[in-house]
């Protein structure tokens, strides 16, 4: 099977990815602390640093690059559009104007939590207002819609920055970049992970019908607007919950699609998991890179998907006919 | 075997057709032929039952039409204009007409696949099968549209200007298919701007024309000179060349 390579690539970057991101940080281990702990004779502190703060880190990690992918697959389907991104939906716009204003006015990490999730349901109640006109929904109102409610929400977040001390820029800087240092708590993410891609794979062969076309899709059978309207709710969802982990992190879910298009994976019962998985291995890997490369130095982690991703999607561009 | 009955069909202020009464038997191959936005497109689409309909009924023997996959598995759609932009291989593409038999979680999976060689191969795209569907030609992408429609291997077709984009040969191999299928049981109906294919090529021709007026009937009886001429509003010269009907504008 034409697909089965780059599968097993992936599937075995899942292990490879998590072990990077355990064995690399700010502080190295020696050799003989490393074989202590296969021992089971760790210190203390190596334990701690290992499954306190870094094992945690990359399963967070996972779960928003996972989700982020599959948000992009899946809007690429829908829209027929190679350049579909979860951020075209504007409801991220929202989650950045909630915590901004959370950290602007000086709010617990809970209550910017709270607010940032507010704004992104508020801007995701905004998308299904609008999108829903005469003629019921459709597909180019739901696109342009998140693009109007994006761009609004823009406008405040530079306004939110111009306002805010210096003292506080830089966090807001990292939350819109994208940032997994605070993602501590990553089972919501994971729940939500695990929902969207059990629904997003019952939809896999309406969604091969869809890149088709609504009327070639009806014509083969598929309940059009269901798929339409259940993969952009899981879409929505799936951004929601990245961006409350991790901040605006960009370009997983445009990149990590692609790259499995490009590697002759079309069919989306194997795009829509693998998208899941390579999305997860691409932000640990570029999380690992981003607070180990110039430690004690930590990059915002979106630099790193951007850094990573382009190079190979540029050559695999470069190479296909 | 597919019949419309009394059926009316309107578009914001005009209508396209109005009792309608139609039927396709087995083993017929019918064209659909009227002038620009007649509604011949309008038509096809509420025979596979993809359009609301302003009265009257599309069944299918006798009864109304199936739920959408028991549709798809008995009537299948030729559109005329398919913006696709698939990314994936030639193969995969005619593959995807195998959708509507397709488990959920399994995909169209290998008995597609051979389908789509064979359908490739009788469309001449065989050595087409591993390009990407993006980079054929448009008449290419025109015949690997039909060749997944033969995947999807309906009952009944409903072709939407099947020779679009065709040359010549693929125009002749693409009716010969066509009729190929028709006497072999299948049914087709299929709108046409070249009344010279649909004289030469089909059993029965559905003229349609202006305010919802329409004729049906064997080929023979209904394509007359001056029933063509009344359908395009334009004069024609009828060159005598035996008994072949030829329709070429004055």
């Amino acid at each position: 099977m034409r697909a089965a390579r780059p599968a097993v690539g992936i599937l075995l970057l899942i292990p490879l990815s998590f072990a990077a991101a355990v064995y690399f940080g700010s502080v190295s281990f020696s050799a003989q602390e490393w074989s202590q702990l296969l021992q089971g004779q760790a210190p203390d502190t190596m334990r701690d640093i290992l499954l306190q703060l870094r094992l945690p880190r990359a399963i967070a990690a996972f779960a928003c690059g996972g989700l982020l992918a599959l948000a992009g697959a899946l809007l690429q389907a829908l829209l027929r559009n190679p350049l579909a991104d979860p951020y075209l939906l504007g409801v991220s716009g929202g989650a950045s104007v909630g915590a901004l204003s959370g950290m602007l006015l000086g709010m617990s990490t809970v209550a910017t939590h709270g607010l940032s999730l507010l704004g992104a349901s508020a801007a995701g109640l905004a998308l299904l207002l609008f999108s829903c006109g005469p003629g019921g929904w459709q597909v180019h109102r739901v696109i342009l819609s998140g693009v109007a409610i994006g761009a609004a929400c823009g406008a405040l977040v530079a306004l939110i920055l111009s306002l805010a001390p210096s003292g506080e820029l830089h966090g807001m800087l990292f939350w819109l970049m994208g940032d997994l240092s605070t993602a501590d708590n990553a089972w919501p993410a994971w729940i939500v992970f695990v929902l969207v891609l059990t629904l997003a794979q019952s939809l896999a062969n309406a969604l091969d019908a869809m890149v088709l076309g609504e009327l070639k899709a009806a014509s083969l059978g598929m309940p059009v607007r269901r798929t339409q309207f259940l993969a952009f709710a899981a879409a929505t969802v799936a951004t929601v919950a990245a961006v409350m982990l991790a901040g605006a992190i960009g370009f997983v879910g445009l990149v990590v699609p692609h790259l499995l298009r490009l590697a002759g994976i079309n069919e989306h019962r194997l795009l829509l998991p693998l998208s899941a998985a390579g999305g997860g291995v691409l932000l640990v890997l570029a999380d690992t890179a981003s607070r180990s490369m110039a430690a004690p130095l930590e990059f915002p982690v979106g630099v790193m998907t951007a850094l990573l991703g382009v190079p190979i999607l540029l050559l695999l561009l470069a190479r296909t006919r | 075997m597919l019949s419309a009955r009394q059926l009316a069909l309107k578009v914001p202020g005009r209508t396209l057709v109005e009792q309608l009464d139609f039927e396709l038997k087995q083993g017929t191959c019918a064209a659909l032929l009227g002038r620009n936005g007649a509604g011949k497109s309008s038509l096809l689409l509420a025979f596979a039952g993809l359009r609301a309909i302003d009265g009257g009924a599309v069944m299918l023997d006798g009864i109304a039409l199936p739920p959408p996959r028991e549709r798809a598995r008995l009537i299948g759609l030729l559109l005329q204009d398919e913006q696709d932009s698939y990314w994936g291989s030639v193969l995969d593409y005619v593959s995807l007409g195998r959708l509507p038999y397709a488990a959920p979680i399994a995909g169209v999976g290998e008995e597609a696949r051979v389908l789509a060689v064979r359908a490739l191969a009788a469309l001449d795209l065989i050595d087409h099968q591993a390009q990407s569907y993006r980079s054929l030609s448009g008449g290419e992408r025109q015949r690997a549209r039909i060749a997944q429609l033969l995947v999807q291997d309906p009952q009944i077709y409903l072709l939407d200007e099947p020779l679009t984009h065709l040359d010549l040969g693929h125009q002749a191999l693409v009716m010969k298919l066509f009729v190929g299928l028709s006497r072999a049981g299948r049914a087709v109906v299929m709108s046409l701007h070249e009344p010279l294919w649909a004289a030469k090529a089909c059993d029965e021709a559905l003229l349609l024309y202006d305010s919802g007026r329409f004729l049906h009937g064997p080929v023979n009886e209904v394509m007359t000179v001056r029933n063509i001429e009344a359908l395009y509003g334009c004069r024609l010269e009828t060159p005598d060349a035996g008994n072949r009907m030829h329709f070429i504008p004055a």
